[in-house]
């Protein structure tokens, strides 16, 4: 009895030795990361990267959506240690680099290009320097309803290229749709919001809205841009599409059945797939007659904070998550949206053409091409933030019924004296 | 016309009101059992439908109990009920040296305090998380109850109280040679119940709907209050409604328990403050 209770003690007093020297050698980096994404999301990139360093353990804080912004500006704005890797809004890149929120980056840059189109690079840089790593990026297709197509004998739009429809187009036949029984006939996902606003202007030929050094002049009331915010109140004035739904409520419109055409992102096929009874195809976004065309695109880029309590950490994770095909594809595992690493994005591609094989197919062709030749990125400029919240404004007066030119004359006249304080 | 068709044409207006503003609830409770497609399908135009769920799923609410969100109800029972208990002894004294006890600036000290309760929380969180940060108390639970604690408005309605309460009283204790405390501790506080409770209903709903502040002092997933972790079913890409439903529904239901116990000492209390002698 004595001699197993003394084995029994050495054997404790053994492990705890072999523990404690354990510890001593590998002890464990905690790196902080901060976003606006679903723990699910994110478990699969950090599970990868903490399998490649089992030295480091990586901690995932999530903030709500709309409260990222402002928690990055407090928290690292307050050059608070406690986060070192969070997700960047890509066109909030120029404005937090001139804040000194974000990290130079330029080491990855050779690594990055390889793996990442100019559009993706073009995003994360500011004057020269690059400011974050790349991660994910978007795109947007039509999605048109069968049945509700079937119903007013319209033929479905094609997927290639060459099928792609006009605006005004796509408005007949939404009208169509709608004389046999459609409730609504054609609507944009993300109403009022510049990102899914901007095509329609790149596409009628009025810019981005943005122009001269640093893009820090307001063009919002050339003729061009005038016509396109003219079509965009016209959808709400003859009820094509609806007033009163705001934008998280607007792809329930469509499950429910009641549009012909919408445009919206890939991060709809769960959803669509998922609801019961819907049958939808999908079709290029249209464009203007005489113009070219525009897709939105960008997502979240990944950066590290300049107050970083582990930068060299960080910077492998953020090698990892962007230009390691392995860790880029583990962080769209869990996500909808296509990863900017050209490896990773094959694999994705080809994950989102399986969802549904009735679409599959034509959603691939689609967000392939557009994403390589129509993708037109936000302006880059210090004064993106102030311009996309005057906007946005904007466009909501215009969508409830404000006459455009006066509309856009009073952002313009707003963004010429906001503009001028930031320059 | 004559007094009863009067009462019941005021007794249908008082109901319907009363509907029209618990329709809203209704239609959250109801919706946190349907199916994520039916949420939004049957508001327009108004049905049957609208009012009464066709399909019923306890997904959301399955959803929901998965998630960290037991440990966020916890967290925030915890915390609002830590700031009552602590601002009601904090709020109490400084009201009852506002209202009793003679001394120089008390005025001064009056206006700031009232001047403290008109700035919004939002406009001081991110120097306060500063402050808060730089004592060591990110993601710890006093920096959540801390801000909640001193709060203007509760020493204001206190103070208001405690200036109704009859001068004699405390007369009377100062000639037994009773000290300011004591006079504080057995006179003022037991007759100031149905106040008191007032004031820690006012702190308990402060800390039960904040949520700018815990979002920025204490992000970790163990320390997150409910307010926080609804919003977390709200991404970029994916806003879960039936879930948020589901929770809101939760989270009202405390408080709203806590009123209907305690509405009689909220009302008595707010009607009688302000008024002197």
């Amino acid at each position: 009895m004595r001699s197993l209770r003394t084995r029994v003690g050495l054997l404790l007093l053994a492990t705890s030795m072999i523990a404690a020297s354990g510890a001593a050698f590998a002890e464990q980096v905690t790196l902080n990361f901060l976003t606006a994404e679903k723990d699910e999301t994110v478990a699969p990139v950090i599970a990868g990267f903490e399998k490649l360093h089992p030295d480091i353990k990586v901690v995932h804080t999530t903030v709500p959506f709309d409260s990222m912004n402002a928690t990055i500006e407090a928290r690292v704005g307050g050059q608070d240690s406690s986060i070192d890797v969070f997700l960047v809004d890509s066109p909030r890149v120029p404005a937090m680099a001139n804040r000194g929120y974000l990290m130079n980056l330029n080491e990855f840059r050779d690594a990055a290009d390889k793996v990442s189109n100019d559009v993706a690079m073009g995003v994360v840089s500011w004057k020269g320097d690059m400011y974050a790593l790349p991660l994910w990026t978007s795109t947007q297709l039509m999605y048109y309803n069968k049945d509700l197509l079937d119903k007013a004998g319209i033929p479905y739009p094609g997927a290639k290229e060459e099928d792609r429809l006009t605006y005004d187009q796509v408005v007949d036949l939404a009208k169509k749709a709608q004389a046999a029984g459609a409730k609504f006939g054609f609507l944009p996902e993300q109403i009022d919001r510049y990102y899914q606003l901007q095509p329609l202007f790149e596409s009628i030929g009025g810019g981005s809205g943005l122009t001269g050094p640093d893009n820090l002049t307001p063009d919002i009331t050339n003729p061009k841009w005038i016509e396109a915010a003219e079509f965009y109140s016209s959808l709400f004035k003859d009820g094509i599409a609806p007033r009163g739904v705001p934008n998280d409520q607007m792809s329930s419109v469509f499950t429910s059945g009641d549009v012909a055409f919408y445009i919206g992102g890939p991060w709809q096929f769960r959803p669509f797939n998922a609801a019961e009874g819907l049958k939808y195809g999908v079709a290029p976004v249209p464009y203007f007659k005489g113009g070219k065309p525009v897709v939105p695109t960008d997502s979240w880029a990944v950066g590290i904070s300049p107050y970083a309590a582990h930068p060299d950490e960080a910077k492998k994770f953020v090698e990892y998550m962007s230009i390691n095909p392995e860790g880029a594809l583990l962080s769209v595992a869990n996500n909808p949206i296509p990863p900017t690493n050209e490896e990773a994005y094959k694999t994705y591609i080809d994950g989102i053409a399986a969802l549904n094989p009735d679409v599959g197919p034509a959603a691939k062709e689609i967000m392939t091409y557009e994403l390589a030749k129509n993708s037109v990125s936000r302006p880059r400029s210090i004064g993106y933030v102030a311009f996309e919240e005057i906007m946005n404004r904007a466009f909501s007066d215009i969508r409830n019924g404000a006459d455009v030119t006066t509309t856009l004359q009073q952002a313009q006249d707003q963004l010429n004296s906001t503009l001028a304080r930031i320059q | 016309m004559n007094m009863s068709a009067r009462r019941s044409f005021q007794m249908v207006l008082i109901v319907t009101f009363g509907l029209l503003f618990v329709f809203p609830l209704y239609w959250v409770c109801i919706s946190a059992f349907r199916p994520e497609d039916d949420i939004f399908r049957y508001l327009s135009p108004l049905r049957i439908w609208t009012f009464l769920p066709n399909r019923v799923t306890f997904d959301n609410i399955v959803t929901l109990w998965m998630s960290p969100f037991a440990r966020a109800i916890f967290n925030s029972i915890f915390v609002a009920v830590a700031t009552v208990a602590g601002g009601l002894v904090v709020c109490a004294m400084a009201a009852f040296a506002l209202a009793v006890i003679e001394f120089p600036g008390r005025s001064l000290v009056f206006t700031v305090m009232i001047v403290s309760f008109l700035i919004p929380f939002d406009a001081i969180a991110v120097p306060l998380y500063n402050v808060m940060r730089g004592f060591g108390l990110q993601n710890t639970y006093l920096g959540l109850i801390l801000p909640g604690i001193g709060n203007g408005l509760t020493v204001f309605l206190l103070r208001q109280f405690f200036l109704g309460l009859p001068k004699d009283l405390r007369e009377a204790g100062l000639v037994d040679g009773m000290g300011y405390f004591q006079i504080f501790w057995r006179i003022y506080l037991p007759l100031s119940v149905p106040a008191l409770i007032s004031a820690g209903l006012i702190m308990f709903i402060f800390q039960w709907q904040a949520y700018l502040w815990p979002l920025l002092i204490a992000p970790r997933t163990d320390l997150k209050v409910a307010a926080v972790a609804i919003a977390q079913f709200s991404s970029a890409y994916d806003v879960s409604f039936g879930v948020i439903f589901a929770g809101a529904m939760f989270v009202s239901l405390i408080p709203m328990i806590i009123l209907v116990v305690f509405q009689q000492y909220f009302t008595s209390s707010v009607a009688s403050t302000g008024g002197k002698e």
